[in-house]
């Protein structure tokens, strides 16, 4: 499966078809318009992946922003190798596994166990979770475990190869199909008793 | 379930797109993290919150090297007293071996007597004379 590409927006025409390359050398120059294109490129991937990844829309948002951020703040160090999706999506998860780890500190030291979890009740307007099933099934996927959602995500949800998730997040592809089988297993065993019911 | 079942309802989920001022939004994100005094106003107080955290952590370790400092003081008089001490006690004692020396010649022990004797023993000849008795060990080096 190959990665989608999105069209163009307003932003990103005034650099045609430029590529990723020239356009982190222009970032690197300081040129804010090549900053805004790269954004305009990939904004609707990263928050797509964000919402699988977090189940919540508007936290996606803000860590969409946030990693565009730190994209840009890390531009002067950044290495033309051609893996800048790479990158972004790196940088994505990384703020995902922080505020996750940040969360449970929280919630331990403030004793709020019982927390309820905003994900579950999804406002109608945003037309994320159009029923409960799609709602059952992205929470499930949210709840996986940072090891089996990374690569179940880039893979089943942004396409990418098994060769290049493993390339990304530098583990040998045995172990990201052996991830990707576990995230699918743990996925069925939540969802069975749902899927059981008929309800789905 | 199968594996093509479960693939195919995660990649059904609906693709979220970025809301329409994403990109302004960022960018004006960008533009609070690089205004004047944005940066200042980050580094400062953590400048601030470290060298407050030195000047705590340095505080017990001066109380202890001020302590050290007295103990020292105080160790050093005692070593001092010490000294006159046992520098008196070096010039009693060279006194009295002065004087025994000069009135070795008189010493003597009184054994007893009445009103008109006194029987006394004078050592000093015995003194002068008395010499070491030899030791020589046994044949065969071991002792008895």
């Amino acid at each position: 499966m190959s990665v989608r590409s999105d069209a163009p927006s307003a932003a990103e025409s005034g650099f045609g078809a430029a590529s990723d390359a020239a356009l982190m050398a222009r970032v690197k120059a300081g040129e804010r318009e090549a900053f805004a294109a790269i954004v305009d490129r990939y904004k609707d991937r990263v928050v797509n992946y964000l919402t699988r990844m977090t189940g919540c829309r508007d936290r996606a948002e803000d860590l969409g922003q946030e990693t565009f951020l730190r994209l840009y703040r890390s531009a002067g160090r950044y290495e033309e190798r051609g893996h800048l999706a790479a990158l972004i999506f790196r940088i994505a998860t990384n703020l995902v596994r922080s505020e996750e780890r940040r969360e449970r500190r929280v919630r331990f030291f403030s004793f709020d166990f019982e927390r309820e979890d905003e994900r579950t009740t999804p406002s109608p307007q945003s037309g994320v979770l159009r029923d409960e099933a799609l709602a059952r099934l992205s929470n499930a996927v949210a709840d996986l475990p940072l090891r089996f959602r990374v690569p179940l995500v880039l893979h089943e949800v942004e396409g990418w190869t098994v060769p290049r998730i493993a390339e990304a997040l530098e583990c040998r592809e045995g172990t990201i199909k052996s991830r990707i089988s576990r995230g699918r297993q743990r996925l069925r065993e939540s969802l069975e008793p749902y899927w059981k019911g008929g309800a789905a | 379930m199968t594996d093509r079942d479960l693939s195919k309802r995660i990649r059904d989920l609906p693709r979220e797109t970025a809301r329409q001022d994403f990109t302004q939004r960022v960018l004006e994100r960008l533009e609070e993290d690089t205004a004047p005094g944005a940066e200042g106003w980050s580094w400062k107080p953590t400048l601030a919150i470290a060298a407050a955290a030195l000047v705590f952590a340095l505080i017990p370790f001066a109380a202890w090297q001020l302590d050290e400092g007295h103990t020292s003081t105080g160790d050093a008089a005692e070593l001092q007293a010490l000294r006159a001490e046992h520098s008196q006690l070096q010039d009693a004692l060279q006194e009295l071996t002065r004087g025994l020396s000069s009135d070795a010649g008189e010493r003597v022990v009184y054994l007893g007597g009445d009103d008109t004797l006194d029987v006394v023993f004078d050592p000093s000849p015995v003194a002068t004379q008395m010499q070491p008795a030899s030791y020589t060990m046994p044949a065969g080096g071991a002792r008895r």
